[in-house]
């Protein structure tokens, strides 16, 4: 049978005018972050998260948690780069913020890049005490959440908007049969 | 004429403004880059566009509007509006948004606001003196929109001589071969002026009487003789009574010396023109705090702060004395004006002798500028600049 997607139903969504936190790491996933954001923008969803780091300097964590507590939905995207790590943390701000969003029972979004992603060295991290614990925090990841392998920016976005998609249309569902 | 060409996934988009069941739509999408403006932002290709716009909100926030050298009349949904515009360099990057191709004054109307579907792009990109040049292709089953440029466009290949176009010497060459060899020579010539124009941006009026001497002083001494010969052949080719007539073989040197001039000259524009127009966005340094924004760009001596920074009004306890005065000093001097109770704004680029000074008055505090100014990969002036990769 075919989805019903009467208008009746979209017109519910709870979603309407969601703020997103899309938390990524900006060396190696700016141009990621830069599609991700119009497709999101254009979507009609605010995106929170973006505007403090294309500076390239990074903002106080606290900053950071900030936004993430006004924010509805948390999407995260890992590539092969731990990031770098607030003053006095072991832990870099992504991982962070994910478990903040954790704590604060935030709807999650897990993207990881697949194996046919395109990465160029730069993009790996070379520090072997931070790449143990960005594998430690990708097989977390994978272990508690059913996570998405992206190839590229392109295909990440078709992926997000298609599981806020589904994710507003279970929401909505819910919320009709109570 | 060969041409250079880039595949870009369209992005993804649903429920565009006023619709709620838009299902999941296409943006054509590609990053541009605008060097002048330090901007580095995707641009939507609507070849249905008859110019390319750039958003009010955008233009605003990058203190345009005050730039604006024209107004244009446009006609949007009937209604006839006077917009401001205002032209740039536009740099498109590929998929990979590497700087790829340049497309040089290219005219960006701002169009009001409610002309915007969406805030998520500030810049479309439109036909007028943009996309005139380029082929541009969709495929909406594969999602896919391929563009496709002369070769002249393309930042890679504009140094290579195969690459060179000169219509009037192609024509000078045709007239040739027709036996026209007066009317070939006087071609050839213009030709010349053709590619010293598009060189030096001079102003055509100039251009008659003394351009090909002008143009003599630059060139290699090798090349100065045959330069003399083609404007004493062009006088003769005009003004000589029809019996001083040129062979073929004489012309046909001639329009061989020709293309050897226009080649150096269109070698001389282009490695110009790659150093203003290869964008170093790289070389950009931000500086950011609570609330604190600046941008500025490593030189040799020194840091330039650009205009438009925000610093903090603020001296914090740990501020030096010989900031202080410094700060004063340029408040005194306009450069630093009142922004908001808590922030100066820079009214224009100051240069400063080292990037912790920069750092300083921006700031309102002292801090080492080698370790906070960062560039766009997020690296320190201390990793780029004093421990090269």
């Amino acid at each position: 049978m075919l989805p019903d997607t009467t208008p009746k139903r979209i017109h519910n969504l709870p979603l309407k005018n969601a703020s997103v936190f899309l938390s990524s790491t900006f060396r190696d996933l700016a141009p990621h972050r830069t599609i991700l954001k119009l497709a999101l923008e254009s979507s009609g969803y605010r995106v929170f998260g973006m505007e403090l780091f294309t500076a390239g300097s990074q903002p106080p964590l606290k900053t950071c948690l900030a936004e993430l507590d006004r924010s509805d939905i948390y999407i995260a995207l890992i590539g092969e780069y731990y990031g770098s790590c607030p003053p006095g943390h072991k832990k870099s701000y992504t991982q962070l913020e994910y478990e903040r969003s954790v704590e604060r029972g935030m709807p999650l979004f897990i993207f990881l890049t697949g194996d046919d992603a395109h990465v160029t060295p730069a993009q790996i991290e070379k520090d072997g005490k931070k790449l143990e614990r960005l594998n430690k925090f990708k097989s977390l990841l994978k272990k508690k959440h059913t996570v998405v392998l992206f190839k590229d920016a392109n295909q990440a976005a078709w992926q997000i908007l298609a599981a806020l998609r589904k994710y507003e249309i279970q929401m909505s569902e819910r919320k009709d049969s109570k | 004429m060969k041409h250079s060409s880039r595949t870009f996934s369209l992005v993804p988009s649903a429920r565009t403004k006023g619709e709620t069941t838009t299902p999941l739509s296409v943006l054509p999408a590609v990053p541009i880059l605008l060097p002048e403006w330090n901007l580095n932002t995707l641009a939507i290709v609507d070849p249905s566009a008859a110019l390319s716009c750039i958003s009010p909100k955008l233009a605003d926030s990058l203190n345009l509007l005050d730039k604006s050298e024209r107004v244009v009349s446009i006609n949007i949904a009937g209604e006839q509006i006077h917009v401001p515009m205002i032209t740039t360099d536009l740099v498109i990057a590929d998929p990979n948004f590497e700087p790829w191709l340049k497309i040089q004054r290219v005219s960006f109307a701002v169009t009001p606001t409610a002309q915007w579907v969406s805030d998520a792009a500030g810049v479309i990109l439109g036909f007028g003196g943009c996309l005139e040049h380029l082929i541009v292709q969709f495929d909406f089953p594969k999602r896919t929109v391929s563009i496709s440029a002369p070769n002249k466009f393309d930042l890679k290949t504009a140094n290579q001589s195969d690459a060179l176009e000169s219509s009037r010497l192609r024509e000078a060459e045709l007239l040739l071969s027709m036996g026209s060899f007066d009317s070939a020579i006087v071609m050839a010539a213009s030709g010349i002026e053709e590619a010293m124009r598009s060189t030096w941006n001079a102003d055509p009026n100039e251009m008659h009487g003394f351009s090909l001497l002008r143009l003599r002083n630059s060139l290699p001494p090798e090349l100065q003789t045959p330069l003399t010969r083609i404007r004493d052949a062009r006088n003769n080719a005009v003004h000589a009574a029809p019996t001083a007539r040129f062979t073929q073989e004489q012309t046909s040197q001639l329009i061989h010396d020709a293309w050897r001039i226009v080649r150096f000259v269109l070698s001389q524009n282009s490695s110009a023109s790659a150093k203003v127009a290869t964008p170093k966005i790289a070389e950009i340094y931000f500086l950011q705090g609570t609330s604190v924004r600046a941008r500025a760009q490593y030189e040799e001596n020194g840091m330039r702060v650009l205009a438009g920074s925000l610093a903090s009004r603020i001296d914090s306890k740990s501020i030096t004395n010989s900031v202080v005065d410094l700060r004063k000093r340029l408040v005194a001097q306009g450069i630093l004006q009142i922004h908001d109770a808590n922030l100066y704004q820079f009214a224009k680029d100051c240069h400063f002798e080292s990037p912790s000074a920069a750092a300083a008055v921006v700031l309102g505090h002292s801090a080492n500028g080698w370790r906070v100014w960062r560039n766009a990969d997020g690296r320190t002036l201390d990793d780029t600049k004093r421990k090269p990769a």
